[in-house]
């Protein structure tokens, strides 16, 4: 009888390609692609902190909407946050910052909070770190290589940019295409090793 | 008379909607407190670029570059201004631009670019970009489409010129609407 494969730590966008919007759209950029990560992981963090209070103090029919008005009040107000911290990081990132209420991801964990199928321990937490942690190698590693230097997400006034390169590389990792093609090396990069080591593939 | 269940239901969800209330409104009076001293930081920021004062409050308008136009006063000369952000997802820049009240350029400052080193973000870049130096910038969206006016026709031009003359228009909106208090 074939062995059953244990459980890989839970990796929403290499391994359940969750997320994949602002992935691929805001990533070409190390500053915009920090920016939607943290914002992701607040939303998440926050969800799942907030979310067992909702369960305890509320019926369970409006465990749903107060779920989604909780996510739409996080990214509204991370938006004006980053809006004020950077108006060009604002407009750099654009519609994304305000649709992180709802992205898959946030749905996701919305609804696993709503079930209570995973705890914030166990899945959520080590979840939203796993993708800040990605977005922010895959959009360094793409803007580095793609248009050779590395831009910081700091606010008006300080020194942005680092150069790394004279000339950049792979002109590609800088356009969403590129983005893709990166996103599929990484999602094959990962499934060989877990196969490799046994683990279950997500 | 209501039943108990009812009522208890009811009194769940008036409780669960003035939650979502307070939460919507400190969501609200947090932007407006942010927005607030973003408006006197910008306006701080413009009065001392051009050396001159705020003639007045500044007026809102929901353009994708610009949030406010301010009104400005030199001497008894009067201008407008406004911070724009314009620019594409491989690059942003803030600019501080200055009009005469019938809506004509007058200068373009740079404040800020992401990320650095953009050639859009060398002072002085804008004026000879938009091809017409230091002559008057045209207002109107059917002059830009003439050959002479967009030389070197482009995505970054358009979005460009298209952000100065939607200011433009702002500049002329305002001060028709000045005019008429």
């Amino acid at each position: 009888m074939e062995k059953e494969k244990s459980p890989f730590l839970p990796d929403p966008l290499l391994g359940c390609l969750l997320g994949l919007c602002p992935a691929i759209a805001v990533s070409g950029n190390f500053a915009t692609g920090s920016v939607i990560g943290l914002g992701l992981l607040l939303s998440m963090v926050s969800l799942g902190l907030l979310m067992p209070l909702v369960r305890r103090f509320s019926p369970e029919r409006l465990w749903a909407p107060l779920a989604f008005a909780l996510a739409a009040s996080f990214s509204a107000f991370y938006s004006v946050l980053v809006g004020a911290y950077s108006p060009l990081l604002a407009s750099l990132t654009g519609l994304f910052l305000p649709l992180i209420a709802v992205n898959c991801l946030v749905l996701s964990t919305l609804r696993k909070t709503i079930r209570r199928d995973e705890g914030l321990w166990t899945w959520l937490l080590p979840s939203a770190l796993i993708y800040f942690v990605s977005l922010l190698l895959i959009s360094a590693f793409r803007e580095i290589l793609g248009a050779g230097r590395l831009t910081l997400p700091m606010p008006a006034g300080f020194e942005n940019t680092v150069g790394i390169f004279p000339e950049a590389p792979l002109r590609l990792l800088a356009a969403p295409a590129g983005g893709f093609i990166l996103l599929g090396f990484l999602v094959l990069i990962g499934r060989v090793i877990l196969d490799r080591k046994g683990k279950r593939i997500p | 008379m209501m039943e108990p269940r009812k009522k208890e239901a009811l009194l769940a969800n008036l409780a669960m909607a003035a939650f979502l209330a307070a939460m919507a409104g400190l969501v609200v009076l947090v932007a407006i407190l942010i927005d607030r001293s973003g408006q006197a930081r910008d306006a701080a920021l413009l009065a001392r670029l051009s050396s001159s004062e705020q003639a007045g409050p500044a007026r809102r308008f929901s353009d994708p570059a610009f949030a406010y136009l301010y009104p400005m006063s030199r001497g008894g000369k009067r201008s407008y201004a406004a911070l724009a952000n314009i620019g594409d997802r491989n690059g942003m820049v803030r600019v501080a631009a200055f009009f005469s009240p019938d809506g004509r350029l007058e200068a373009v400052h740079i404040i800020d670019s992401m990320p650095a080193g953009l050639p859009c973000g060398q002072d002085g870049w804008f004026t000879e970009f938009l091809g017409k130096g230091r002559e008057d910038y045209p207002l109107l969206l059917r002059d830009l489409k003439k050959p002479d006016a967009v030389a070197g026709a482009s995505e970054s031009l358009m979005r460009t010129s298209e952000a100065f003359s939607r200011m433009s228009s702002a500049v002329i909106f305002a001060e028709a609407k000045g005019g008429e208090r």
